[in-house]
């Protein structure tokens, strides 16, 4: 019987370790509390090495955090407000939809209900040419101007969105 | 019996197996500010088939017919031919043997119409084009060579009567099946890219013809007929300045529909002519507007009385509860 013991033991470690993993895998060293209006970017000396962390370094990530620009970049599609002729749509549900007016690209990301830990509870992201599934998302900064969403794909694949918030 | 169906049976037909219906994707897109390959994939994204007839003879009565539905237009002869004329057949304006994984461009009534079944033979998997050195030509229509860029090439020249009908089947084509895994000759016409999608050769020839045989009734009926099975029109019947635009003299400017305000876009130019008009299809028409920072209470701006450089707008609406923002550039 240890073999099962030791099984049912692996089991939830095994759960909390995925969390974790994925919960830093934006560069979250501590995740953003609710409620906070705003979260200061992380210290790269905390975060995970490398090979953990798919898609993103602490440079990386300091330098998105640092600019405060509207924008999605994601699956070969580059929608930034700086750009020009980019329009960011807030409604009412909560939901942002981001327009090329130039061409035919069209984001709408509806985070859902945000968790005490900042993931979103049943977050949606629909792309140009349809639905795209995302593993989590969640706020990693939020202040007057914006707000930074980090996005997990099933692939590991992630990116950070960054919204207006004062609009 | 006849190939053909009568309308009746072709309103069956719709709810049939014989028509193949194509997932649509997203809301369809306004063409209205867009420019160049803005404007080009947003006409192949808003005006994909919802539908297509599985196999195109059997519609030719109603794209093609006559009044009373007993003739096809041969364009090929410049005569009506019986429907029971057992010779003809679903002719390609562009082939689609130069599609290898789309079978869809082989069907598509735009690209599809009647002809005798000779025609296939004569022109293969030609291009349409100019031919200098014709090897076979019934009067009507020829195919020859011609030298392009150094090297003799294969061309089918259409009918001179309806030159202008194939150039806008083909810049349908090129908007809409302009990707995907394509054959070494097509890229005559095609090349391979989102846009400009034709080449340069393609492109004069076609907006030649474009603008010597404009859209007339013959090709405006089709349309509607297409439009009934298919369930999207070609839009170079129904805005031929739309080929300007994308190839033509007026390429790089916004597009606007005839009599319509121009969408806000990105790229203003600071001239009088210039205005930039507070009004998009994805913005409601109540929305009331700050541009950089201070409100505004006309629709309607002047390019020069803001100055060139970046600015930035901002709406919200009353009575649906969105608001918004975007940046807009006005260059020299």
């Amino acid at each position: 019987m240890p073999d099962d013991k030791n099984r049912s033991m692996k089991l939830p470690a095994l759960i909390i370790t995925a969390t974790l993993a994925m919960s830093v895998s934006c560069g979250h060293k501590e995740l953003p509390r609710r409620g906070s209006s705003t979260v200061q970017p992380e210290t790269p000396g905390g975060v995970l090495p490398e090979p953990e962390r798919p898609g993103h370094n602490p440079s990386d990530i300091a330098a998105e955090l640092n600019d405060p620009t509207p924008r999605f970049i994601y699956g070969g599609i580059t929608l930034r407000y700086d750009d020009g002729g980019i329009l960011f749509t807030r409604y009412p549900d909560g939901s942002t939809v981001i327009t090329d007016l130039d061409g035919i690209d069209r984001i709408t990301l509806s985070p859902g209900t945000m968790r005490e830990d900042s993931t979103f509870l049943s977050p949606r992201l629909s792309m140009t040419h349809g639905e795209m599934t995302i593993v989590s998302l969640s706020l990693l900064k939020r202040d007057d101007k914006a707000a930074w969403y980090c996005a997990m794909f099933p692939d590991s694949a992630s990116t950070i969105i960054v919204l207006p918030t004062d609009i | 019996m006849s190939r053909f169906l009568s309308p009746v049976l072709t309103a069956v037909l719709l709810l049939t197996p014989g028509i193949l219906s194509i997932q649509a994707s997203g809301a369809k897109p306004q063409l209205g500010g867009k420019s160049e390959a803005g404007l080009c994939r947003a006409i192949g994204a808003a005006y994909r088939p919802t539908q297509l007839v599985a196999d195109p003879v059997t519609v030719f009565p109603l794209t093609d017919g006559n009044a009373t539905r007993t003739a096809l237009r041969d364009r090929f002869n410049n005569r009506w031919a019986s429907i029971d004329d057992e010779t003809l057949a679903a002719v390609n304006i562009l082939p689609a043997s130069w599609w290898e994984r789309n079978n869809d461009i082989a069907i598509d009534l735009y690209n599809t119409i009647p002809g005798p079944q000779e025609v296939n033979s004569v022109k293969k998997n030609y291009p349409p084009g100019i031919v200098n050195a014709p090897e076979w030509d019934n009067g009507v229509w020829q195919t020859g060579t011609t030298t392009v860029s150094g090297i003799d090439a294969a061309f089918y020249a259409p009918p001179e009567k309806f030159k202008g009908d194939f150039a806008r089947a083909v810049m349908y084509a090129a908007t809409l099946y302009n990707t995907g895994w394509l054959a070494s000759i097509a890229f005559t016409i095609l090349d391979g890219t989102d846009y400009p999608a034709l080449t340069p050769y393609a492109s004069r020839i076609l907006l030649d013809w474009h603008r010597s045989d404009p859209v007339d009734d013959i090709e405006t009926e089709r349309n509607n007929a297409v439009e009934a099975l298919q369930g999207n029109r070609n839009p170079f019947v129904d805005f031929p300045d739309l080929a300007e635009f994308l190839w033509g003299n007026r390429k790089g400017e916004p597009y606007a529909a005839e009599g319509e305000k121009m969408p806000l876009h990105s790229t203003y130019r600071l001239s009088a002519d210039d205005k930039i008009h507070l009004v998009s299809p994805e913005i409601p028409d109540d929305a009331v507007w700050t541009v950089n920072g201070s409100p505004v209470s006309t629709a309607t701006l002047p390019a020069t009385a803001l100055g060139t450089g970046s600015h930035h707008l901002r709406f919200r609406s009353p009575s649906t509860g969105t608001s918004g923002c975007l940046m807009i550039k006005i260059v020299p």
